[in-house]
């Protein structure tokens, strides 16, 4: 060990003799104890602090989805299968997802039967079967292409039927009240009589099916009376099966 | 200056006092050094048995059970997705029905009706008949039937004309719907 060594260490020593025993030593500890102190408030305590909160919130909102998943469960399971099939079938029939054929010509000939007028010529633009898909250029999702002759209208895709017959003004007036109050949905466009002859003009309201995301955390609320109510009526609609 | 004898006496009591205070210093630092180490380690125990996990294998477990029941919610969701369609298409679309039916049921038997157009919230139709005291009266029970009912918001006499070749009135009636 060289000399120049030995004095530093033997000066290091007196400072810290020095320091030992001087006034200040005894403030010395307490200031770092304080030191220590803020570092773990500020490193340790707050930090933890917050995750404490987090934690309980967090346990808050698990308990409050596991609470509403038990209440779905036991509505699901009080519920009967008959009564939500029902109504899906009353809802789906009213405003169908796809442009069903059968159901809109039953729903012609019966309030054609009902007003008791003779059905001559259907023009049906329902368009294509299949409906395309396209990738949109950009953002590469695949969209829905709209069909030709049943083009989107609001929320809405409308079939457009062109009917002609033969009736009187009052036969026809009947034959409009009833296809009014069928099911599928349908609005009369046009009417055009003229020499005992009708041509009808109608638009069939169709609705394709949306993905519905099922949120099990989310109590799911029965149906209310307006809406029990509105399946009352359209039950007693023709074209229910 | 001091005022006693002993010129030590007074350096003595500072030193006393000052040992006093370090002491109550330390006692203090202690304490909160206590308190913050007690602190943090109570949060840290709070906090690692927190019943979360538990929970949240709870929450798992009863996401499975209800798996079963996701058709029926499914259906549940997609008819009251239909219902407010249904309810917005029956507000909305145009009817005809009942307005036709308020108008076409008084045509009496010696009155005919000639031509119909119905379009864009109008009733158009045209009648004929010999008698004009009968077509009169249809239009007074006409506009008498509309101020009950409010079902239409105007109601045009477009003409009214004589036919030789019938040796009939003809009346041309323009309706706008609400």
């Amino acid at each position: 060990m060289n000399n120049e060594l030995k004095f530093q260490l033997r000066k290091a020593k007196i400072s810290l003799f020095s320091f030992r025993y001087s006034p200040y030593f005894g403030v010395f500890m307490p200031i770092v104890s304080f030191v220590v102190c803020l570092l773990l408030i500020f490193f340790f305590i707050i930090p933890q602090l917050q995750s404490w909160f987090s934690v309980q919130s967090e346990i808050d909102a698990t308990t409050l989805r596991i609470q509403n998943i038990k209440a779905n469960a036991l509505q699901m399971e009080q519920s009967n299968t008959q009564t939500i099939e029902k109504t899906f079938g009353i809802s789906t029939q009213a405003l169908p997802a796809t442009d069903n054929f059968t159901n809109i010509l039953a729903a012609i000939a019966n309030a054609a039967q009902e007003s008791q007028i003779a059905l001559e010529d259907f023009n049906f633009s329902l368009g294509e079967v299949v409906q395309k898909e396209e990738v949109a250029e950009g953002t590469g999702e695949v969209v829905d292409q709209p069909i030709p002759n049943a083009a989107p209208v609001g929320d809405y895709k409308l079939v457009n039927i062109q009917l002609e017959s033969k009736g009187t003004g009052n036969r026809i007036q009947n034959f409009i009240h009833a296809i009014e109050k069928e099911l599928p949905l349908i609005e009369v466009k046009t009417v055009k009589v003229a020499d005992n002859r009708t041509i009808i003009d109608l638009n069939v309201y169709t609705r394709a099916l949306p993905l519905i995301t099922v949120n099990d955390t989310e109590i799911l609320s029965p149906l209310s009376e307006e809406e029990k109510k509105l399946l009352t009526e359209l039950e007693t609609w023709p074209g229910v099966n | 200056m001091t005022q006693g004898i002993n010129l030590l006496h007074s350096q003595k009591i500072s030193s006393a006092s000052l040992q006093k205070k370090i002491v109550i210093l330390r006692v203090i630092a202690l304490v909160i050094l206590f308190a913050v180490s007690f602190f943090s380690i109570t949060l840290f125990i709070l906090i690692a048995l927190s019943p979360l996990n538990a929970l949240q294998e709870q929450e798992g477990a009863e996401k499975k059970k209800l798996t079963v029941h996701y058709p029926k919610m499914v259906k549940i969701l997609t008819t009251r997705e239909r219902i407010g369609y249904i309810n917005k298409i029956l507000a909305e679309r145009q009817t005809y029905g009942e307005e036709l039916q308020g108008l076409l049921n008084t045509v009496s038997g010696d009155m005919q009706l000639d031509s119909l157009i119905i379009e864009e919230k109008k009733i158009s139709y045209s009648l004929t008949s010999t008698s004009l005291q009968t077509l009169e009266s249809y239009l007074q029970e006409v506009v008498a039937s509309n101020e009950e009912k409010k079902q239409f918001e105007k109601i045009i006499l477009s003409t009214i004309s004589f036919e030789d070749q019938r040796a009939a009135y003809v009346v041309s009636l323009e309706f706008i719907t609400i």
